[in-house]
């Protein structure tokens, strides 16, 4: 209860130290693009990077490097998580029965399975030009995947399979930034023409990278949700 | 002389820690040695990154995008300098690693360890808040995921200590992201550089809270008080060699990502410059008396850790040039003693199966080298004369003494925190020698291969105390760039 | 071959530290060449200290090691040369008592390769003429004399560790101020600093010179900082308090010397504020030295404890020191460094007859011991004649010095330090007296039946010192020459000697011919040697318990405290009862276990739980916040 209190009343105090100090400097809904770096991005985005959809110009090329480290953070991530609920599970005692899934969810898995992969591919190998990219395929993918664990109580991944799915597209990936860094002299430089921008084999390396990072973050977050599934067997 | 580009030495580790896995499902011991060579890979560069900044800071842009518009590695003397520590001290503890690492789990924790090498390089090089972002994240989480494999029966205390980290890391990481957020919303740039120069002109509102932010967020990494309450338990919790990188390379990391972004970015802010003297006063007084007490030699040196860190804010803080000097002499001279004191401890710890002080009664007889090691390692965080710590002291003092009244008074301040820990190290180190151990027999020392970093470490402590001249060398225009801001930072820009 | 060369003072430092190693491994492997090396070492050190006499060097020794670049100087003056000498002499005097008393202890090779340290550290301090070089070669001081006081085990950790933080304490004090001279003037060079002192605020020297001063008051264990001595130096192990005693705590007065007379100087001094014509921030000094010397003799006045006696003995003696120090004149500073030198000489001598002593009836109580005259000449007459110096007798060295400090504070009319000097003489007599007769007179318990005098290696030091103090006491003039030139460097007008005729010492307010004085002593004694002789046949010899006892068994009453030595001074000691319990040792244990409870409670703050970690995290930040908003 006290701690509660005091809980509620920092966050209190917190949110008025914030709101009344910053209530006349955070204009809201005020147009800033025109300061700063991102009038570059804007007006320059498409023809620097040929991708036509900005943010995924700005993420994977302008500050690709960021992407790169972000990856490496999803890829930590998981490998602690795993850690953590290792050492977490391992007393016996709080095994949770699994019931089966109903007969409609198991149909419904084997039909939606396939279409939730490409939706997932889909999704990734687009990302230069619609909305989405990487992340997000990977996500719908490793979405694929839970469905799988709900539907099917005996089914489990390889490991080893994915382990070596997601070195390999990791490692494609720093491969690309070093290739860059030979080539020409700037590590993640975008070594391949820029084709035009709004076709499927545009954007130079934006592609590769993405389908790099996609088939990554569906490993790695399949990776989480079945360490989180075989602690809970 | 060959140049290898800094940004390679964060490309090869991730390459590396990508291939890791893969490797060891057909080659089981292969982590081992793949991590060895790539942190040997980054030594050598960051030796050669450090000679060549000493001429001119080292410029490497990202991706071909000139800053502000894309990301900047700017190695300047310091950075390179503390470049060349996270990988030399990385190297070392590798050396120190294998029995420390819990059967079965190797292959992800060399693929961490090297990751974590990665992100504090990245962290020390970058020239790109948003990128010390990221380095920052991966850093503070490979070092809980790292924390999370601990080994024996101190797993279920790993376990909790890595749930307490993370809760307060990713408070820090929230906090940072959202000041790095309001400094982009107000200046419209991400390159530090670009920053300092906009910053003048930006609301000011709106950068002294993300100042705020900032200080919070990073001080949770720096072990500022009273942000750092993961610390203890994270040290005394962490498998040995984890304990050695969080105090050598995590930590310090962290603490050079604040005094950047404070010192670079803020143009040495006098009011964070405050704000950081007292909280820098608070822990060292606070780290050091926790120390004072302590049954448990993991948790002693975790504390002693905490009021080190105080010890650097505090001579950051003053900002002057002999002031800087000392922190930065202090900064090798903690990551490289405090290194070796982990080191040591993990070995007695090894061997005696338990982290009572108590139980290091008589260890000299029992433990010779191990135990000089350590004494090593205890007299130059205590300052004694021929010791590394004894030169930073005496420099911090009198860079204290520059900054007049208030500067006698940090001096004052300082000196007496320093008795504390000439206190509790000196009963640790009495223990070790003179009191006659309950059981005599002789315990096995470690083999060669951990032995040797930590006489390697233990060397570098001598040579910091009688030779000071050749670290001045580095850590005087380190000094300098920091002192000057960014003026030669922009360079490429 | 050209020898003089040699005769640097940067080369006998190198001597006794490689010295101190190469005695570690070789006295690892035997115990002979532990003996001779160390011996081999500090007698050439000794040596070479010797043969310095006269010379004026001041060198360079390192290159810059901070980032201002600041070099490390070394050299030897008049000054310093008159304490290196005493310490070298004492050091290798001890190290060769040393061999049969610390025989067999524990960690004995530790002991000399410290001893040798302790050695060249304390020349350091002498020889260094920079302030860095000073300070560390004080550190190291410190830290190797502490090492040699914990060697005794167990039952001197406390007294160590309590030596090492004061000690600590007073170094970091005394770093401060040196910090505060060299970011003031931007040199470490004691003559370069001087040359800028003329001219330098008041205030500024004050609390630099006042931080300065408390680390040597602490190292001369002078009030209020005397808590360590006791306990250290009769804990420390018998064979390293002679040196303890009679070298180490002269250092603190070397470095008030130095910083008051050599740095600052007499002019500068003055400038700060005087009183009667002494430097106010001498006769600060001197007060304290005053009232720590009475105070200690009280305190010896009440020990049973052999060695605690003689550790209060020093307290007091060294306050003697400060005092004459202190007021400044040439009277007494010749006086005070007259005063150093003789104490090294009886006090060494002193510890070291006790620590044969305690070795050889393995105790340290003087209530268990009695009539070991007869068994032990040597040391009893050694003792005798160094007791007679401590007291102040005539005929003996001590007598001078002790007679040059009085008459300086007579002279400048000092009604607080001199009453209270000569309060403390007449103690020290008391407390002398009682270790005399405790020891050596009186009875002889039965298990001391067959005790005899130490070996030679013992006893040589201790005829040698005591024939110095002996000849130094005919012959003043010797040492005082000595003094003069030291005092001539440090810009103080030198005593007078009399160069052909050594036997007098003075100056313009009267003379002391020290033949005169001894010739007609020697013939009052003599006469009374005669009459003894004559009434000595009409003597009786009685049995131990007979004068007392009336005729009760002596061993059902073991515990009353029959013996002599038991409630020796009662009456002075109730007297001054009520203010010995004000001990300030209490001060200092209750501050330091209040601290530990504070920090038990600061610790508290990391309560292990992450909630309240959260609570601090966004407190700080609200903090932070708030001031970012509102304030800045």
């Amino acid at each position: 209860m006290i701690k509660k209190s005091i809980a509620l009343i920092l966050i209190a105090i917190l949110f008025v130290a914030i709101f009344f100090t910053l209530a006349n400097d955070l204009p809201f809904g005020d147009n800033r693009t025109t300061t700063g770096v991102s009038d570059k991005y804007i007006y320059h985005g498409v023809n620097d990077t040929g991708a036509s959809n900005l943010v995924t110009a700005i993420v994977v090329n302008y500050r690709g490097f960021d992407t790169l480290g972000e990856v490496t953070v999803l890829f930590v991530a998981a490998t602690g998580v795993g850690a953590v609920l290792y050492n977490m599970g391992r007393p016996a005692g709080k095994k949770r029965k699994k019931t089966e899934a109903s007969l409609i969810v198991r149909t419904g898995s084997r039909i939606l399975f396939p279409m939730m992969l490409l939706f997932g591919a889909y999704i990734f190998v687009h990302g230069h030009l619609t909305p989405g990219g990487g992340f997000q395929g990977g996500a719908v993918i490793a979405t694929a995947f839970l469905f799988k664990y709900v539907s099917d109580t005996r089914y489990h991944i390889d490991h080893n399979k994915f382990t070596a799915t997601e070195s390999v597209v990791g490692m494609t990936f720093a491969l690309v930034g070093i290739m860059g860094l030979l080539l020409t002299g700037y590590f993640l430089f975008n070594f391949l023409p820029n084709g035009s921008p709004g076709e499927l084999l545009s954007a130079g390396i934006i592609p590769i990278i993405y389908v790099a990072i996609g088939i990554k973050v569906g490993a790695e977050l399949t990776g989480i949700l079945d360490n989180m599934m075989e602690v809970e067997q | 002389m060959v140049n290898i580009d800094p940004t390679l030495m964060i490309g090869i580790p991730l390459f590396m820690g990508f291939l890791i896995p893969s490797v060891a499902i057909v080659w089981k011991n292969s982590p081992r040695y793949l991590a060895g060579f790539t942190i040997l890979f980054n030594l050598i560069a960051s030796t050669l990154l450090l000679i060549r900044s000493l001429n001119a800071p080292v410029i490497s842009v990202l991706g071909g995008w000139q800053p502000p518009y894309g990301i900047v590695f700017v190695a300047g003397p310091l950075g390179s300098m503390l470049a060349l520590l996270i990988s030399s001290m990385t190297m070392l503890t590798w050396f120190y690693l294998p029995p420390h690492i819990k059967e079965g789990n190797e292959t992800k924790f060399y693929m961490l360890f090297i990751l974590l090498m990665a992100g504090a390089t990245g962290m020390v090089l970058t020239g790109d808040l948003f990128n010390l972002f990221v380095f920052t994240e991966i850093t503070s989480i490979a070092s809980f995921s790292l924390l999370a494999y601990s080994r024996g029966k101190d797993e279920k205390e790993a376990v909790e200590a890595t749930i307490k980290y993370m809760i307060i890391g990713s408070l820090s990481s929230a906090f940072f992201l959202i000041g790095i957020a309001l400094l982009y919303g107000a200046t419209g740039t991400l390159n530090m550089a670009d920053l300092a120069s906009k910053i003048p002109s930006a609301n000011h509102n709106l950068v002294m809270m993300a100042l705020a932010m900032i200080i919070t967020g990073l001080g949770i990494e720096a072990e500022m008080f009273p942000l750092n309450g993961w610390t203890p338990d994270a040290y005394t919790g962490a498998t040995h060699p984890v304990s050695v990188m969080f105090a050598s390379v995590v930590v310090k990391a962290g603490f050079f990502a604040l005094i950047r972004v404070v010192f670079l970015i803020f143009g040495a802010a006098t009011e964070a410059l405050q704000i950081l003297m007292i909280f820098g006063l608070l822990t060292l007084f606070v780290g050091e008396s926790s120390a004072l007490r302590q049954t448990d030699l993991k948790r002693m040196l975790a504390y002693s850790s905490i009021g080190q860190m105080g010890l650097l804010l505090v001579a950051f803080s003053l900002n002057n040039q002999t002031a800087l000097v000392g922190g930065l002499y202090a900064m090798l001279n903690h990551a490289i003693a405090k290194g070796l004191l982990f080191m040591a401890a993990g070995s007695f710890i090894f061997a005696l199966g338990t982290r009572d002080i108590s139980a290091l009664n008589g260890m000299g007889k029992r433990m010779p080298v191990t135990s000089a090691l350590f004494t090593i390692g205890a007299f130059s965080i205590m300052g004694l004369p021929f010791f590394g710590g004894f030169i930073s002291k005496i420099v911090i003092i009198a860079g204290s003494m520059q900054a007049g009244t208030e500067g006698m008074l940090v001096a004052i301040l300082i000196l007496s925190a320093s008795l504390i820990e000439l206190v509790y190290f000196l009963r640790v180190v009495h223990r070790i020698w003179m009191r006659e151990p309950e059981d005599d027999s002789r315990l096995k020392e470690a083999p060669f291969t951990q032995m040797f970093p930590m006489i390697v470490l233990a060397a570098f402590v001598f040579l910091m105390g009688i030779y000071p001249q050749a670290f001045f060398k580095v850590l005087i225009p380190a000094a300098q760039e920091l002192l000057r801001g960014l003026g030669t930072m922009i360079g490429g820009a | 071959m050209d020898y003089t060369a040699f005769i640097r003072p940067e080369y006998v430092l190198m001597l006794l530290f490689a010295g101190a190693l190469i005695t570690y491994f070789a006295g690892k492997y035997s115990s002979m060449a532990r003996y001779s090396l160390s011996l081999l070492f500090s007698g050439l050190a000794l040596l070479m200290v010797a043969l310095l006499y006269g010379k004026n060097t001041l060198s360079v020794w390192t290159p810059s090691i901070t980032p201002n670049g600041i070099s490390m100087y070394v050299g030897t003056n008049p000054l310093t040369w008159f304490f290196a000498i005493i310490l070298a002499s004492l050091s290798f005097l001890t190290i060769m008592y040393s061999i049969p008393i610390m025989k067999g202890k524990r960690m004995e090779n530790w002991f000399y390769t410290l001893t040798l340290l302790l050695m060249g550290s304390m020349l350091g301090v002498v020889f260094s003429s920079d302030l860095l070089s000073f300070f560390i070669f004080w550190e190291m001081m410190t830290l190797s004399s502490y090492l040699l006081v914990t060697l005794a085990g167990k039952r001197s950790d406390k007294a160590a560790l309590n030596y090492m933080i004061l000690s600590t304490m007073g170094a970091y004090s005394m770093l401060t101020g040196i910090t505060m001279l060299y970011v003031h003037f931007g040199t470490t060079e004691f003559s370069l600093l001087s040359a800028q002192i003329p001219g330098t605020p008041v205030n500024f020297l004050w609390l630099s010179l006042g931080l300065v001063a408390v680390g040597f008051l602490v190292k001369s264990a002078a009030l209020p900082f005397y808590v360590w001595a006791a306990p250290a130096y009769s804990e420390a192990p018998d064979g390293f308090t002679p040196l303890f005693s009679g070298a180490l705590s002269k250092l603190g007065a070397y470095g008030l010397f130095l910083f008051m007379y050599v740095i600052v100087g007499m002019s500068a001094l003055i400038g700060m504020g005087s009183f009667r014509g002494v430097s106010s921030f001498g006769y600060a000094i001197a007060l304290l030295g005053s009232i720590t010397a009475f105070i200690a003799t009280l305190y010896a006045i009440r020990e049973d404890d052999i060695k605690r006696l003689l550790a209060y003995s020093s307290v007091s003696q060294v306050g003697y020191i400060l005092m004459g120090l202190g007021i400044g004149t040439s009277l007494s500073v010749a006086g005070s460094l007259y005063h150093a030198l003789n104490h090294a000489l009886f006090k060494t001598v002193l510890f070291m007859g006790a620590g044969a002593i305690i070795q050889l009836t393995g105790t340290r109580k003087m209530s268990e011991m009695g009539g070991l005259a007869t068994r032990m000449p040597i040391t009893f007459l050694t003792m005798l004649i160094s007791i007679f110096s401590l007291a102040a007798i005539p005929m003996t060295s001590g007598f001078g010095s002790k007679w040059l400090i009085y008459e300086a504070a007579i002279n400048k009319g000092f009604v607080f330090i001199a009453p209270l000097a000569f309060v403390a003489s007449v103690g020290s007599f008391l407390y002398s007296f009682r270790l005399l007769q405790a020891v050596f007179l009186g009875q002889l318990p039965d298990g001391l039946k067959d005790a005899k005098d130490p070996s030679l290696l013992v006893t040589i030091p201790m005829i040698a010192l005591t024939s110095i103090t002996v000849l130094f006491a005919i012959v003043p003039g010797v040492p005082l020459g000595a003094i003069a030139s030291a005092e001539s460097y440090m810009g103080i007008q030198p005593i007078q000697v009399d160069s052909l005729f050594y036997f007098r010492i003075g100056n313009s307010f009267g003379a002391y011919n020290a033949l005169v004085v001894m010739t007609i002593l020697l013939f009052a004694m003599l006469v009374a040697m005669i009459m003894f002789a004559f009434a000595g046949s009409k003597s009786k010899k009685v049995d131990q318990h007979d004068t007392y006892l009336s005729g009760e068994i002596y061993e059902h009453h073991s515990d009353l405290g029959l013996h002599y030595a038991a409630n020796f001074y009662r009456p002075i000691e109730r007297m001054f009862e009520p203010y010995l319990r004000l001990r300030l040792e209490r001060t200092y244990d209750a501050f330091g276990r209040g601290y530990e409870l504070l920090s038990e409670g600061i610790r508290r703050v990391y309560s292990g739980d992450v909630q309240t970690y959260v609570y601090y995290v966004i407190g700080f930040l609200g903090m932070l916040i708030i001031l970012a908003g509102w304030w800045w």
